[in-house]
């Protein structure tokens, strides 16, 4: 189960209303690397990984994704919510507004709406730590295009800390692999 | 809506906000390295700490962890009222 925490894990802080930027960031909300597949990801996968080091880090930074979701969803909710509907139109989001009005709804920054194929899940720990550690990687160089679309200091700032975060989630994952790794050799007869 | 806090319970918040993070870190470190003892130690301190400040903080502004113990004068159901993450106005860089 999970339990609510009335917070943020780091703070949102924008300058100004940017329609363009927020839609940029839905890539991160709704898209294909974006951090609801990162939380659908390894809260899918951690159930057949065999080890109780990889159970554990699954859960844990799924569960850390889901902050992270909370964050994006935050940014876009903060940089859209004064906008009116002649800004919206001009910032091309009125297809958007004309179903959806304001609402932070999963789809990528092109209105791609989230799927599940965008993760994967073998049922193979090998491959599924494969997959989680470029999924960090792509989220990273996401982070790293979408910083450099924004010119707002507090939402760089949080783009920095998520970016920061898929580097550390890499790291964990990496050391997973390796433990993972050695456990199955271990449980081999020849 | 948007909710500017008080400067006391804003600094409350972020000073609880940055030491969660570091248990965070610590948490998912300890998953791939549990036999680390100095972690170990740092994550009890800090968890000890952490759990002490948020007593404090809900006791003064309200509920922030659900299934807390909920106090207020007069009886009232403070969860619902206590700033919703997204409309806290974040103080500028």
């Amino acid at each position: 189960m999970w339990l609510y925490e009335k917070k943020l894990e780091y703070p949102v802080r924008v300058d100004k209303m940017d329609l363009r930027m927020a839609k940029y960031l839905f890539t991160q909300y709704g898209g294909p690397d974006g951090e609801l597949s990162a939380a659908i990801r390894y809260l899918t996968q951690r159930f057949t990984m065999p080890t109780n080091r990889a159970k554990g880090l699954f859960t844990d930074i799924g569960t850390e994704e889901m902050a992270h979701w909370e964050i994006i969803g935050t940014m876009i909710y903060k940089l859209t919510k004064d906008a009116t509907p002649e800004q919206i139109k001009e910032a091309d989001l009125g297809g958007f507004y004309a179903i959806r009005n304001k609402a932070v709804f999963p789809v990528d920054s092109v209105g791609n709406p989230w799927t599940a194929s965008y993760i994967q899940a073998h049922g193979d720990p090998i491959a599924d730590l494969h997959e989680d550690m470029a999924a960090e990687q792509k989220a990273r160089a996401t982070y790293e295009h979408l910083i450099r679309l924004s010119d707002d200091p507090g939402v760089i700032d949080t783009l920095r800390f998520l970016r920061e975060r898929e580097v550390v989630h890499f790291q964990r994952f990496g050391e997973a692999l390796n433990y993972v790794q050695e456990h199955l050799e271990s449980k081999k007869y020849y | 809506m948007y909710k500017q806090l008080s400067r006391p319970q804003y600094e409350a918040l972020i000073e609880i906000m940055e030491l969660e993070f570091v248990l965070i870190e610590l948490n998912l470190y300890l998953d791939t390295h549990p036999d680390c003892e100095e972690a170990l130690r740092i994550y009890n301190d800090l968890a000890m700490k952490y759990h002490g400040m948020i007593m404090d903080y809900q006791h003064e502004y309200g509920m922030i962890h659900s299934l807390s113990v909920n106090r207020t004068e007069p009886g009232e159901w403070n969860w619902i009222d206590s700033p919703w993450p997204w409309e806290i106005e974040y103080k500028k860089l």
